[in-house]
């Protein structure tokens, strides 16, 4: 077996005596070396990182480093690229989601996603929300409660609830966004993966978006992918720092943002390459 | 005083305007001769009565319902064959070799000059599968003819739909084939209708494939079933133009036809383009 110095040196530190101070709760969701492929391209190396349950833990790194990708690894969206080859293990509550006999449909319903550009569907602010539940045939007089619920727990409920037919693209981009979250919300997913939800909307929106997320970890957990530093800072409780595919750092984001062990984290924290 | 870039500018746009306004002179010259020769003909009785005394009287009643049906039929049985090859190619596309097979057989038989669709027609659908001269022949082989049209507007259709949706609707716990029932295929639908637009003009005015499969002179019944023959537009009018011994009487009805054949067109394509326009109303991104 190959091992990789780096990735090695953060699991023994995770293990071993990071566990008792940094686990809170268990991990949601982790992987076990990791490693994907585009076609002859070796994108993540043995990738090491648990989500803990409920909290926030973001996903920083320079372009390219993996870090979308890895993301997309957690609900599976990786397969829908043929090149794409896995190995390794994505353990969703200590099921390995990469089993031969896993029911994709079911991990997408539990890991639910919000992508870089908003996109709803070209249907009804409330048609938008009911789809994750009528795709799996929910009835239909629980849906008008999940799409309530849903919109409320987005914080969107006060901006829509007197326009719920109307068509989800008559919303500004930010409201679109929380409109997507809304709509994985619905799923009532144990975990949402945001992939830099907010580098298409402007500054208040992206406020709003983080403080959601906040509110939000007290209902799900949340992976998010930024290149934005200091939004990690702001609302994340663990970061893991990425760098050419490999796991570099993972850590209490207070504990990196001012004492990181890395010297590739402390440059990309303070701006030397990014 | 203009400079010299100027006048150039000045040049090549009044240059442009030029070629646009002989381009339209040709489309109104067009409608205007064919109007202006058959428009005359054009009555409540033309439209509603049966042809009398060999072709020289009476009216083309029974074409415009055999042009009716032939384009119904036609496109009724090559719009759901058309937008699943599209769905398939663009959604599955697997194996390779077979996807290539495919494409190199719909540009052929896009090229396919019309009357070889006529000869075909006549030898598989006619002869083979012994349907004799009749709609659901003349039909089956203009719906061949619409197939290319059709699965090149629904593959370009489909493959315009943002692949965010896609995404969208995998990542909220849905299967392929929901995505594309409920997702895909809506959103491309506008699209989808603006090629079988294209293919109804086509189809309806097409005289050489229903030369041999479904067409007749003339017939004093209308079509009770889709095995009986029919009379049709376009070939009442080149029938009108060759044959019969009466060219004076029978030129003004001609040409009558073809003013009701051009507007049953333009009626059937307003139809779609409206029910276009509503769908996109309702579905903006």
């Amino acid at each position: 077996m190959v091992i990789n110095q780096t990735s090695n040196t953060i699991n023994n530190e995770l293990d071993n005596k990071k566990k008792p101070e940094s686990v809170a709760g268990i991990a949601h969701i982790r992987t076990e070396d990791l490693n994907l492929w585009f076609s002859d391209k070796h994108v993540l190396v043995d990738v090491n990182i648990p989500i803990y349950d409920k909290k926030v833990t973001a996903l920083i790194g320079p372009s390219g480093c993996g870090k979308s990708t890895l993301l997309r690894c957690f609900n599976r969206m990786n397969d829908l690229i043929p090149e794409a080859k896995i190995k390794g293990k994505v353990l969703l509550n200590e099921e390995n989601i990469y089993e031969p006999k896993t029911d994709i449909t079911r991990v997408r319903t539990k890991v639910g996603m919000v992508f870089q550009r908003p996109n709803p569907f070209p249907k009804t602010i409330y048609n938008n929300i009911a789809y994750g539940l009528r795709v799996r045939g929910e009835k239909k007089k629980n849906i008008d409660e999940v799409v309530e619920n849903s919109l409320k727990n987005a914080w969107l409920w006060d901006e829509v609830k007197d326009r719920l037919n109307a068509s989800a693209m008559s919303l500004s981009g930010g409201q679109q966004q929380r409109l997507c979250i809304a709509r994985a919300l619905a799923n009532d997913p144990d975990i949402i993966l945001l992939d830099e939800p907010t580098s298409a909307l402007d500054p208040q929106s992206t406020s709003r978006i983080e403080e959601l997320c906040l509110e939000l970890k007290n209902k799900v957990t949340i992976l998010i992918v930024t290149h934005n530093i200091a939004q990690a800072g702001r609302i994340s409780d663990y970061t893991a720092f990425m760098y050419l595919g490999e796991m570099v750092e993972f850590e209490k984001t207070k504990k990196m943002f001012t004492v990181p062990k890395d010297k590739r984290t402390e440059a990309y924290l303070s701006g030397v390459f990014g | 005083m203009m400079t010299k870039r100027q006048v150039h500018q000045f040049l090549g746009v009044n240059i442009l305007r030029l070629f646009i306004v002989i381009t339209a002179m040709f489309l109104f010259m067009f409608l205007f001769v064919i109007f202006s020769k058959g428009g005359k003909m054009i009555s409540v009785s033309f439209l509603t009565e049966f042809p009398r005394k060999f072709m020289t009287e009476g009216g083309i009643f029974p074409a415009i319902v055999g042009t009716f049906w032939l384009t119904v039929l036609s496109i009724g049985i090559s719009l759901p064959l058309g937008v699943l090859t599209a769905i398939y190619l663009v959604s599955y596309g697997k194996p390779r070799w077979l996807v290539r097979i495919v494409r190199i057989a719909i540009n052929t038989l896009a090229g396919v000059p019309s009357i070889i669709y006529g000869l075909f027609g006549l030898a598989v659908f006619v002869q083979l599968i012994k349907l004799d001269v009749s709609m659901l022949a003349g039909s089956l082989t203009l719906a061949i003819l619409a197939l290319p049209v059709i699965i090149n507007a629904s593959e370009e259709a489909l493959r315009s739909v943002p692949h965010d949706f896609r995404e969208a609707s995998l990542a909220l716990g849905a299967t392929e084939r929901q995505t594309i029932l409920r997702v895909i295929l809506p959103t491309a639908l506008p699209n989808i209708m603006t090629g079988t637009i294209i293919s109804i003009g086509r189809v309806a005015g097409e005289t050489a494939p229903i030369l041999f499969t479904a067409a007749t002179f003339y017939t004093r019944h209308l079509p009770t079933s889709v095995m009986d023959e029919v009379m049709a537009l376009p070939y009442h009018i080149y029938a009108l133009m060759t044959e019969g011994a009466h060219a004076d009487k029978q030129v003004p009805i001609a040409y009558g036809t073809a003013v009701v054949l051009l507007a049953l067109v333009l009626f059937v394509s307003m139809v779609a383009i409206i029910i276009r326009y509503n769908i996109r109303k309702k579905r903006k991104w």
